[in-house]
């Protein structure tokens, strides 16, 4: 807005705000659209309006930063050295919210799998180690049992 | 205009004046990379909250925590947090006003325009601390206890709650719950299952995933403590900019454009606080 007449940058400015309300409100209501609280039922994929969801607002970035903050008007690199770690940023937002799906899915899919086991388990146990003492008893006979023989 | 030109920056002369790495002053430099380590910061707590609620299958639904409105009787979900979406983005167009009237030395649109930022900021603040307290207040939620869940299993209510609930109503998975305190301590309804591997159980509803609140009051938390600190800004520059401290200056109203990155910065956040916490 820098190199634009003054008369220009009031409208440009007016016009923006009013393009970032009305994409706020798109958002709501297909928000409450996909979660059934506008037609009565209807529900969308978690992960569609997720996805949704993030196109609108790095859109809605996109002007905030780009023009709002005038971003888009510096000259040389900088505004590459500002976006590039905003955009990994979001990037990283957007990974850890399918990493919490799979959670989920890990959680259900262990919840499954130890109820199958579940049923097969018959195992009681007395406190004693069993099987050590079983095989050191015997590899002591067996030692005893070659000195007798052998006699050393 | 009756200052001297050939101590102040034409706005239209700006970038080629300033020199320095990027052409950019430096304070406004400082400022940009002080936001990008901020946003480091709420990235950081977006991702931790983000990961826990989608892993969660009892996280309370935002459409049904938040949908009260001051005034407005029945619920109506998100409808009072997209007022103060509203709010912030027109203080976010006030504050360009503000910049705009500062590269034509109009002192007195800067105050103007910096005046009704400051009034946007307030507002939000004001609806943000209603929130807050009809959560702590009136639904008893604080950073360790959380009322609101979500049903994972179908099931039949086997007593009412004197609120919403009634003996004999059923749910499914998906649908939500407020657990309301009578005296001491919660009303943990008793309901039977009648559906899935636990058919024909009497269970009790638990609170719902102990997160919730911390993050909601950390996050919202720390992200209105900017919203503040940017308010007591404002109205330092705003003093600044009555008393002509401005008018004087070699780089002219450029304080007021720093303090703008600032506030634009803050509304941004809230941008992706609203996505995260209440549209997803």
């Amino acid at each position: 807005m820098g190199h634009m007449t003054y008369e220009a940058s009031k409208k440009l400015a007016l016009k923006l705000i009013i393009l970032l309300a009305i994409v706020t409100m798109v958002e709501v209501f297909i928000s409450l659209l996909g979660k059934g609280h506008i037609i009565e039922g209807l529900k969308f994929n978690t992960g569609l309006i997720a996805i949704i969801m993030v196109i609108f607002s790095v859109v809605k970035a996109y002007f905030i930063v780009g023009e709002f903050m005038h971003l888009k008007h510096e000259t040389g690199g900088m505004g590459k050295t500002v976006i590039i770690p905003f955009v990994l940023l979001i990037w990283g937002v957007i990974a850890f919210l399918g990493d919490g799906s799979s959670w989920l899915k890990n959680k259900d899919e262990m919840a499954t799998l130890s109820s199958k086991y579940e049923s097969h388990k018959t195992v009681t146990y007395d406190g004693k180690d069993h099987d050590t003492h079983t095989k050191t008893h015997d590899a002591e006979a067996h030692d005893e049992h070659k000195k007798a023989k052998h006699g050393h | 205009m009756s200052v001297d030109t050939a101590t102040h920056m034409d706005a239209h002369e700006t970038l080629s004046e300033v020199g320095g790495p990027f052409n950019t002053g430096y304070g406004k430099l400082m400022m940009w990379y002080f936001l990008v380590s901020d946003a480091f910061t709420f990235a950081g707590f977006l991702i931790s909250y983000g990961a826990l609620r989608f892993s969660s299958p009892s996280w309370p639904v935002p459409d049904f925590v938040f949908s009260s409105f001051p005034g407005w009787e029945g619920e109506h979900p998100l409808m009072f947090v997209t007022l103060m979406t509203f709010i912030l983005l027109f203080s976010s167009f006030t504050m360009v006003r503000a910049v705009q009237e500062g590269h034509q030395e109009n002192q007195k649109g800067v105050a103007f325009w910096m005046l009704l930022t400051i009034i946007g900021g307030l507002g939000f603040l004001s609806c943000q601390a209603w929130e807050w307290t009809k959560l702590i207040g009136g639904e008893h939620t604080t950073v360790s206890t959380n009322p609101f869940g979500t049903h994972t299993e179908s099931g039949r209510y086997l007593e009412g709650d004197g609120h919403g609930i009634h003996k004999g109503d059923t749910f499914v998975p998906g649908d939500s719950y407020l657990l309301h305190k009578h005296g001491e301590d919660f009303g943990y309804l008793k309901y039977e299952v009648t559906d899935g591997a636990d058919k024909g159980e009497i269970k009790e509803l638990t609170k719902g995933p102990k997160a919730f609140g911390a993050l909601f009051f950390g996050i919202t938390g720390f992200h209105g403590f900017h919203v503040f600190s940017g308010i007591l800004f404002l109205i330092i520059i705003l003093v600044n900019v009555v008393s002509g401290l401005y008018a004087e200056r070699k780089n002219g109203y450029e304080m007021v454009e720093k303090i703008g990155l600032y506030w634009h910065f803050v509304d941004l956040v809230w941008v992706f606080v609203f996505l995260v916490f209440y549209l997803m």
